[in-house]
């Protein structure tokens, strides 16, 4: 197989506003990241693959296979959405037993896949706590652990670093790497290239729909690096946190959009995500939440774009 | 060896029942079955010795219950049951699998039809019951009354649920729709002269109800159809519009009405 995802001028609308725009991408087996602002087609191209939307014009295939072509091709793919939405009613350990029993699988398999997932993510001891008290990073974790719960063939995973803290990043990209070596083929969205950068070399890059540059990610870093980057980090400690990134000489400014989160904008993006995890464990200083406004990255879109 | 589709539609039916029934929705949705016990109840105790309680017990549920209190619930339960997961951004998780799309909109009216006997059914019995033990009239059985008031009930769930379960489907405005629908519609409709009144789920409702109940408000329905005439068009009905639902979701976009990213 050459290719584990096809796109040919895939167009698709929604009204007025285009969502994907003539995307076109050949995307080889292993880790792809799929790089954008937020708006420009990435969720889109998930929810056709999995057949909630249909394309206008153009095509789409995946593992060699038409999309939406039936629903027996779906226990070829995992999708873990953005929308931290899940069923609030259940536990992470129904949840994932749920969705593997209509996928087919007898109830004691599905209930031995659930807890090898759920292991696996690292909520083993709160399987059985409703979902509706879950936080974000959580929910995160029992969608990465529903989408591959079934060993597909094939990850799609929409931001699914968002939320989580420093350590739990480090541990999802792990799994995401331990999943690979096993001989799945994963396409993770983004709109923070320093993240999926250490996950993987292959990138395609979108923007307003459209694919606008596909390769080796270090072909695009001068572009990128150009700009400066900044990092929202939610903390009860915000003014303890600022003293300790004060310290590290890329950063150049500090903000406190709300009491208890910093912004932080760095010209050495890399070190920073490389060093937060670092930070977090040696200095005791708890961060709940990290992540990067892409206003940030939409100069080096358009940039790409044009 | 993976379960067939009519398993996992099964699944999907329990899920949909334990999700029908959890939460402060279905304790608004029991409130509401329960009013029409306790209207029975409330003038019965009213101790008023001209009124024929079990008469009255049938008018309100032929006038009150059926078109009203039933429809809201089915209203509220059948369209959550697609447009709430859309609004959620839920429906990708059943989406996202190999569950056939039929086995799927099958399992969730399935589910659907369940959590409404859940909560319909008992506050039917107890109304009529209430009728039937609290009337100082001559005594009756509720045995005479019982095969009516049960296929009434269950028929008015079948078509009503799958009739709202497909316009969640259709539209974001299916609450308002469905509310015009049940209050205007299925009330005057029902009034109009000539075979227009067919047009109503309720005309057949009556129909059907009268032709299992031997006296009372229940067999008093005009309408010149049959029993198996007015069951065959209910479940013809509830049938129709479940395969449409199942072709919508399998060939049509089924998402909330902002765009994704």
């Amino acid at each position: 197989m050459s290719s584990v995802l096809v796109a040919d001028n895939a167009t698709k609308r929604y009204g007025e506003v285009l969502g994907l725009n003539g995307f076109s991408a050949n995307l080889a087996p292993g880790i792809t990241a799929l790089i954008g602002p937020n708006g420009a087609g990435k969720s889109t191209l998930f929810r056709l693959v999995i057949g909630q939307l249909k394309l206008d014009s153009g095509s789409l295939s995946v593992l060699d296979r038409p999309v939406d072509a039936d629903s027996a091709m779906y226990r070829e793919i995992g999708y873990c959405p953005e929308n931290p939405s899940v069923y609030g009613w259940m536990t992470p350990f129904e949840f994932v037993s749920y969705l593997l029993r209509i996928d087919g699988f007898p109830r004691s398999e599905a209930h031995a896949r659930a807890t090898r997932s759920l292991h696996q993510v690292g909520l083993t001891s709160v399987s059985h706590r409703p979902l509706r008290g879950f936080s974000k990073g959580m929910r995160q974790r029992v969608k990465v652990a529903q989408a591959m719960s079934h060993d597909p063939r094939m990850l799609l995973l929409d931001e699914p670093l968002n939320g989580l803290d420093p350590v739990g990043r480090v541990e999802m990209m792990d799994l995401f790497r331990q999943l690979a070596a096993e001989g799945r083929h994963l396409l993770v969205s983004s709109h923070v290239l320093y993240e999926v950068e250490r996950l993987t070399e292959q990138v395609v890059i979108i923007a307003n729909g459209r694919a606008v540059a596909e390769g080796a990610i270090h072909q695009l870093r001068e572009a990128i690096d150009a700009h400066p980057h900044s990092v929202f980090l939610r903390t009860p400690e915000p003014r303890r946190l600022a003293t300790l990134l004060a310290r590290w000489d890329h950063v150049t400014a500090l903000e406190f959009p709300e009491p208890d989160a910093v912004v932080a904008r760095t010209r050495a993006p890399e070190e920073f995500y490389r060093s937060i995890p670092e930070l977090v464990v040696n200095e005791r200083v708890p961060v709940l939440e990290m992540h990067s406004p892409d206003d940030n990255l939409e100069a080096v879109f358009r940039f790409l774009a044009e | 060896m993976p379960n067939g589709p009519v398993a996992r539609a099964g699944v999907v039916a329990v899920a949909t029942l334990r999700g029908a029934l959890a939460g402060w929705r279905s304790l608004g949705l029991g409130l509401l079955a329960a009013s029409y016990p306790l209207i029975v109840v409330a003038i019965g105790a009213g101790k008023l010795s001209n009124v024929d309680l079990l008469a009255a017990s049938e008018s309100i549920f032929s006038v009150l219950f059926i078109p009203v209190i039933l429809l809201m619930v089915s209203l509220v339960l059948g369209v959550g049951l697609f447009r709430g997961e859309m609004e959620d951004d839920t429906l990708v998780y059943p989406m996202s699998r190999s569950l056939p799309r039929g086995a799927l909109v099958l399992g969730k009216y399935v589910g659907y039809v369940l959590a409404a006997i859940v909560v319909l059914l008992p506050s039917a019995l107890v109304g009529l019951a209430v009728g039937v033990a609290m009337n100082v009239g001559p005594q009756v059985s509720l045995d005479g009354l019982l095969p009516g008031v049960l296929l009434m009930t269950v028929l008015a769930i079948l078509a009503y649920g799958a009739f709202f379960l497909f316009l969640g489907l259709l539209t974001r405005q299916a609450l308002v729709i469905g509310l015009i629908y049940g209050f205007l519609w299925e009330a005057f409709v029902p009034l109009l002269p000539g075979p227009l009144k067919e047009l109503s789920l309720v005309y057949y409702l009556r129909a059907a109800g009268a032709g299992l109940v031997s006296g009372g408000p229940l067999a008093s329905s005009s309408a010149p159809v049959s029993l198996g005439a007015s069951v065959a068009v209910l479940v013809g009905f509830s049938g129709a519009c479940t395969v449409l639902a199942a072709l919508y979701v399998r060939y049509a976009e089924v998402r909330p009405g902002a765009a994704p990213a």
